[in-house]
């Protein structure tokens, strides 16, 4: 059964994780990845199969390697369009765009969801996916408005001293509006929906209320300095003892990243409050 | 020592500290005025003034002190007026130190990044002066050995960035020097360790202070001046490596300020020993609540390191023709460096060589399942069209910063000329750089223009810089390290606002042959056939013009015409090898001596040795970059120059 199966699915290869991971989630197991030696650090869940095969950077992928493999379709995003025309030699090249000036991820992942699996004549499986999510959005949003959290800051740190503060167009933020969570962060943040700070800028969207989340992985040094510094430890949000990390979540991933995420900060936060 | 004698130096005092102080009363005024309130609670505000701004102040002033009386130091064990933590590369071998660490020993890390960055630090700056010690630390030896380490490091942490781009965030905004703070550690770390190193120079000033006299005087003052420069240099070097390793990468403050002392009239040792950490600290203080107020509140941040080379490099240029700088003589770049005169043999090994390197180029490497062989078949039909247009590019590529690197050092009678260390080739980039900013997807000819004219723009700066003095080594190179500064510290702010264009740009600077395909690589390689064939034309001229202009006139050459349609060349050719390969593959500057090495010593031979071996070398360099690290790729320009660096470090070691 499962050999039939394989010999209908089409070979697929795509450049981007957020892709590859609602590829998994349709029920097709792409023939390659772009960068898929860090899958298990940043996407972690679902594991990608190890028959996959390591495309190298996105940016620059093997071609050689591509070509090879003779794909029926690639997949891509608007982030590395400069290598379309050469992709386009190998095989018919769909491209999606989820971060882009709209600033609402969530639904842009949602309509590339559906046209990804209508392209694969797998439009059951797409809305099924869909209405996954929701119901999970809508059960976790629930139990969540029971216990009434505060408001979050998501960051992601560069260094000691530097973070990645998620605001307005992430897909956390979506995330957490369809949640009914509130960010504390709502400071400027860039078309991807980040916005790079020194941590001492987090001040004053750090009250004691505040729950600050960062996501594995977290650079090594990073915390042994944190709980030396002032500033960082006098965090209203730090002081109440308000900061945890969190597994790894994909940021610039689509609707299974967005479950992900949805479930790794209600685990988090019903946790704390219980 | 009159005070009116000093009017320059307090004026500049003022201009700096002014505005600095200016600038600071509007960015912290308030919360400073605050200060004197009762607190009530948490107060943001003031915890931000007391963790960050004021440490970040202090932070400022202390860093540019020590690099600026590093510098002072530095110019004089080393009687070198372009000696600096930069110029030395002692800054750049701590970045690489830490992002070796960071990746392979993360447990170092722990030990303290300031060792790690210390270590760093060391190993480039015994490198550099070690080279220099065996020259008797001549000037242009030590600050191209300088540049050459800086180089190496900056693309060897460049290409760790490139393999692992996720990881490797924090080592661009530590790279690029940002001075923010989040607690007092850092000056209460740096102050200490500044005023100690300080005491221990003044301790030693008197002694340094003659080492200004030529040797043969101060030996008869009894001084022992090889153990003095040593430990005056391990002095500056402790300096340096403390500010790098606490702070970052702070670009040319050390060169900035002495340079300014001396010229605002600071002549004695003992007195830039006063006046160039005092510049150092104003000019720090100064960048940076200049940077404050440009990044605002919450926008982002700019990394003042990378800003102060961003101020840094063009105020030299501005500075250079004023210096005084005894210029050595330099040997003429056609004189035999082995009495092995080459006749048709080396040219012929060369040719065979590159013949060789294409084919296995082309044929052998990593087949698509990982393993190593030879590609037959269906396979080697399919994949050749993928190949060969980049072996065909790095073919081009190389023999067209190899004649640019032989016409530039002939036409500017220094051997350390090529397009890379002239800068360029870094013209070039910043050419199209400023394209990427203009239009989303120019056209090859649009791209060749503006890479054409950046190259062109940066190529008359040299010739007015140049001309003046002669084409002076140290003002010439100097224009260049600058140039090359500038486009790093453009690269670093880019990088460090998130702006997507950086990593574009970033692999520009590589020199990936990855962007190439049949329609890039066949006009380049059209280009570099005919250019190659227009310079050996000219190859008559080539010979002559080293003579000197007297000579060349009584042989017929008309001189001026000769050195425009020269330079002309030269222009054409590094913008065409550059578009491919990035400004830093070192090949216009390694080629030109493999072939005279080689013994190949007219300027037609030259010409023709150059282009094979640096066509060789980058047709090696790229097949290395595409299957070293399967299927990951590495580019071109940058394992060319971890091949090229070395290998002039020891050309310059031999000689």
């Amino acid at each position: 059964m499962p050999s039939a199966k394989a010999a209908a699915s089409p070979r697929i290869a795509t450049l981007d994780y957020g892709l590859a991971n609602t590829l998994l989630s349709l029920g097709v197991t792409p023939i390659a990845v772009a960068a898929a030696e860090g899958w298990s650090d940043w996407v972690v869940e679902p594991p990608l199969p190890s028959e996959v095969v390591d495309l190298g950077v996105d940016r620059e992928i093997n071609l050689e390697l591509l070509a090879a493999l003779s794909p029926d379709l690639i997949l891509t995003t608007p982030y590395v369009q400069s290598l379309r025309s050469r992709l386009e030699e190998i095989a018919p090249v769909l491209s999606f765009s989820v971060y882009n000036e709209n600033k609402r991820p969530f639904r842009q992942a949602q309509e590339a969801t559906l046209r990804l699996a209508e392209r694969l004549g797998r439009e059951a499986e797409g809305r099924a996916l869909l209405d996954r999510a929701e119901t999970l959005f809508a059960a976790l949003s629930v139990r969540l408005h029971v216990s009434d959290p505060g408001p979050l800051l998501l960051v992601r740190f560069m260094d000691a001293r530097h973070v990645r503060v998620y605001g307005g167009g992430s897909l956390f933020q979506d995330v957490m509006d369809r949640l009914g969570l509130r960010n504390a962060w709502e400071g400027p943040a860039t078309l991807w929906g980040f916005e790079t700070v020194g941590v001492e800028q987090l001040a004053p969207a750090a009250g004691p209320e505040t729950e600050i989340f960062t996501f594995e992985p977290v650079p090594q040094e990073v915390l042994p300095t944190l709980g030396n510094s002032p500033l960082w430890r006098r965090l209203p949000a730090v002081e109440a003892g308000n900061f945890s990390i969190l597994p790894a979540v994909l940021m610039f991933g689509m609707v299974p990243s967005a479950m992900r995420f949805a479930d790794v900060v209600s685990r988090a936060l019903l946790e704390s409050r219980a | 020592m009159s005070l009116t004698a000093k009017y320059p130096l307090f004026l500049m005092a003022g201009l700096l500290a002014l505005p600095a102080a200016g600038m600071t009363l509007w960015n912290h005024g308030g919360e400073l005025l605050a200060l004197r309130e009762e607190i009530s609670g948490f107060d943001p505000e003031r915890l931000v003034l007391l963790y960050s701004d004021l440490p970040r102040l202090v932070t400022a002033l202390l860093a540019g002190a020590a690099l600026g009386l590093a510098g002072a130091i530095l110019q004089q064990v080393l009687r070198n007026p372009l000696a600096s933590p930069t110029t030395l590369g002692l800054s750049a071998g701590a970045k690489l130190a830490l992002s070796l660490a960071t990746l392979y020993a993360p447990g170092l890390l722990l030990l303290g990044r300031d060792l790690v960055a210390l270590a760093g630090s060391l190993v480039a700056g015994l490198l550099v002066l070690a080279i220099g010690a065996r020259r008797d630390f001549a000037p242009v030896t030590l600050v191209l050995a300088g540049l050459v380490v800086s180089l190496y490091c900056g693309a060897l942490a460049a290409m760790l960035i490139l393999l692992n781009e996720r990881y490797l965030d924090s080592l661009f905004i530590w790279g690029g020097g940002s001075l923010q703070q989040q607690d007092w550690s850092v000056p209460l770390a740096l102050g200490p360790r500044f005023l100690i190193l300080l005491l221990l120079v003044l301790l030693m000033a008197r002694p340094l202070e003659l080492l200004g006299l030529p040797d043969s005087q101060a030996r008869a003052l009894g001084l022992r001046i090889a153990t003095l420069r040593w430990s005056g240099a391990g002095l500056a070097l402790a300096l340096t490596a403390v500010v790098v390793s606490l702070v970052g990468v702070i670009g040319f403050i050390g060169l900035m300020a002495p340079t300014i002392a001396r010229l605002c009239g600071a002549r004695r040792f003992l007195e830039r020993l006063i006046w160039a950490p005092l510049v150092g600290a104003l000019l720090l203080w100064f960048t940076d609540q200049a940077v404050q107020i440009a990044a605002g509140p919450l926008a982002g941040f700019l990394p003042t390191g990378a800003v102060t080379a961003l101020f840094g490099s063009p105020l030299l240029l501005l500075l250079l023709p004023r210096l005084r700088v005894q210029d050595r003589p330099q040997p003429p770049p056609g004189a035999p460096v082995t009495q092995r005169r080459g006749r048709g043999l080396p040219g012929l090994a060369l040719l065979a060589a590159l013949l060789a390197l294409s084919i296995l180029g082309l044929v052998f490497g990593r087949l698509p399942e990982g393993s190593w062989g030879l590609l037959r078949g269906d396979l080697l039909v399919e994949l050749l069209s993928w190949r060969l247009p980049r072996v065909l590019a790095a073919l081009a590529a190389g023999m067209m910063l190899a004649a640019a690197g032989v016409l530039l050092q002939r036409l500017t009678g220094n051997e350390m000329a090529s397009p890379e260390v002239l800068g360029i080739s870094a013209g070039a980039t910043m050419g199209m750089a400023a394209l990427l900013f203009l239009t989303t997807s120019p056209s090859l000819s649009l791209q060749f223009t503006a890479a054409g004219t950046g190259a062109l723009a940066i190529l008359l700066v040299i010739v007015s810089v140049g001309w003046r003095s002669g084409f002076a080594p140290e003002r010439v190179v100097l224009a260049g390290i600058a140039l090359n500064a500038l486009l790093d510290a453009v690269v670093v702010l880019l990088s460090a606002s998130g702006d997507p264009r950086a990593l574009t740009l970033l692999n520009w600077i590589g020199g990936s042959t990855y962007g190439v395909t049949l329609q890039t690589a066949l006009p380049a390689a059209v280009a570099a056939g005919v250019l190659l064939l227009a310079t050996l034309f000219l190859g008559r001229w080539l010979d002559i013009l080293p003579l000197g202009r007297p000579a060349a006139q009584g042989l017929g050459v008309p001189v001026s015409r000769a050195r425009l349609l020269l330079f002309s060349l030269a222009v054409l050719l590094t913008a065409a090898g550059t578009m491919i390969v990035g400004p830093l593959s070192f090949i216009g500057l390694m080629a030109p001596h493999i072939a005279r090495q080689l013994g190949l010593l007219r300027a037609r031979a030259q010409l023709l040795g150059a282009a094979c071996a640096g066509a060789a070398v980058l047709v090696l360099a790229d097949w290395v970059g595409r299957n070293l690290a399967f299927p990951y790729q590495l580019p071109a320009g940058l394992v060319s120059a971890l091949v090229g660096a070395p290998l002039l470090l020891l050309l310059l070691r031999r000689r």
